[in-house]
């Protein structure tokens, strides 16, 4: 059997314009998405995942970080994003940082969305976490924010989505 | 639609019965967005482990490498390793690990054409049916004055041993068109 396309660039988004950015009109076709966002920040902020224009509370993540020092875990519920290293870290300023986030089995409508997420800001902090979105409704729209009106993404950073297909 | 990508980027190394002190992707194309290398390895150094290194370019310098690890002898920690000379990737299987018990490590390159810091995500674990078993998230940043676009990534061994036959590297370019 014939395995289906894979790894397909959906959209690129870059930087520059505000606090957040977003993909919209995203295919069903797929079995689940990568998000690679390159990030870089004009103040110290969050980052908040958010999908279909929906920042409600039916949010939680479960985490585990590292910052150079210690080592730590968390859990926050009822949030209005998925944030992947929770609040307690922020991201740097200065350095060139990556988050990388699966999406899985987003298009369909019967079950609550699960994402899971490598964080990597190199100048304070490493981790992963699981994201949960309470909502049986498919995927076809997803915001990165900064969580912060006055904190934007610089040209210096770029947001891909990718396509994975099981068959 | 877009095409498909995860392209391979010529073919996987595998280390041969001689083994091999470094491994080396030269002349990496500039056609891609991103790059994943795949690895599984183990070393020749007497004792369980060993520590692979990365390096861009054949440079020795601007190298920053952020760790949370678990090892199952000495719990989970966190540490940063600034100034180095090249990237800790990870902890990986020495002679004295249990025979046959290959480490797998997985590293994300986003964007390695840019002209900014490259920021580098990897995965590592080095299983060993006995003790020190170790499993790493890793955080790294290669801050080289000019910031080069990546053109070549050199893997070895801290230690100088070399890897064992059937050691393999892999390369993927990702491509965000």
């Amino acid at each position: 059997m014939t395995a289906g396309a894979t790894y397909v660039p959906i959209a690129t988004v870059v930087g520059g314009n505000g606090p957040e950015v977003t993909f919209t009109s995203i295919p069903s076709t797929y079995t689940d998405l990568v998000l690679i966002s390159n990030i870089n920040t004009s103040y110290t902020c969050a980052v908040g995942i958010y999908f279909n224009n929906a920042p409600t509370s039916i949010y939680s993540v479960t985490y585990l970080t590292g910052n150079g020092s210690s080592a730590a875990s968390g859990r926050m519920t009822s949030q209005v994003t998925y944030e992947p290293i929770g609040t307690a870290i922020t991201v740097p300023t200065s350095t060139q940082s990556n988050v990388i986030t699966q999406i899985m089995n987003y298009s369909n409508t019967t079950t609550y969305k699960t994402s899971l997420s490598r964080i990597n800001y190199p100048s304070s902090a490493t981790g992963a976490s699981v994201g949960l979105w309470q909502s049986t409704s498919a995927i076809n729209q997803i915001t990165i924010s900064t969580l912060n009106g006055s904190s934007y993404w610089t040209a210096n950073s770029n947001f891909t989505l990718y396509g994975i297909a099981a068959a | 639609m877009a095409n498909p990508t995860m392209t391979l980027i010529g073919s996987p190394i595998v280390v041969g019965s001689g083994g091999a002190s470094s491994i080396d992707f030269t002349s990496i194309p500039s056609t891609y967005t991103d790059l994943i290398i795949k690895v599984s390895a183990r070393t020749t150094r007497s004792l369980f482990y060993d520590n692979l290194t990365m390096t861009f370019n054949n440079i020795s310098s601007g190298y920053q490498t952020l760790r949370l690890t678990d090892n199952q002898s000495s719990g989970t920690s966190s540490d940063n390793l600034t100034g180095l000379s090249y990237f800790y990737v990870g902890e990986i299987d020495g002679a004295n690990a249990t025979s046959n018990t290959f480490s797998n490590i997985e590293i994300y390159v986003p964007n390695y054409l840019s002209s900014n810091p490259k920021s580098v995500s990897d995965d590592n674990v080095m299983e060993n049916n006995s003790s020190q078993v170790y499993i790493g998230l890793h955080a790294h940043l290669w801050n080289y004055s000019g910031n080069p676009a990546i053109n070549r990534i050199t893997f070895a061994s801290d230690s100088g041993s070399s890897f064992v036959q059937y050691s393999t590297f892999t390369l993927y370019g990702i491509n965000n068109s």
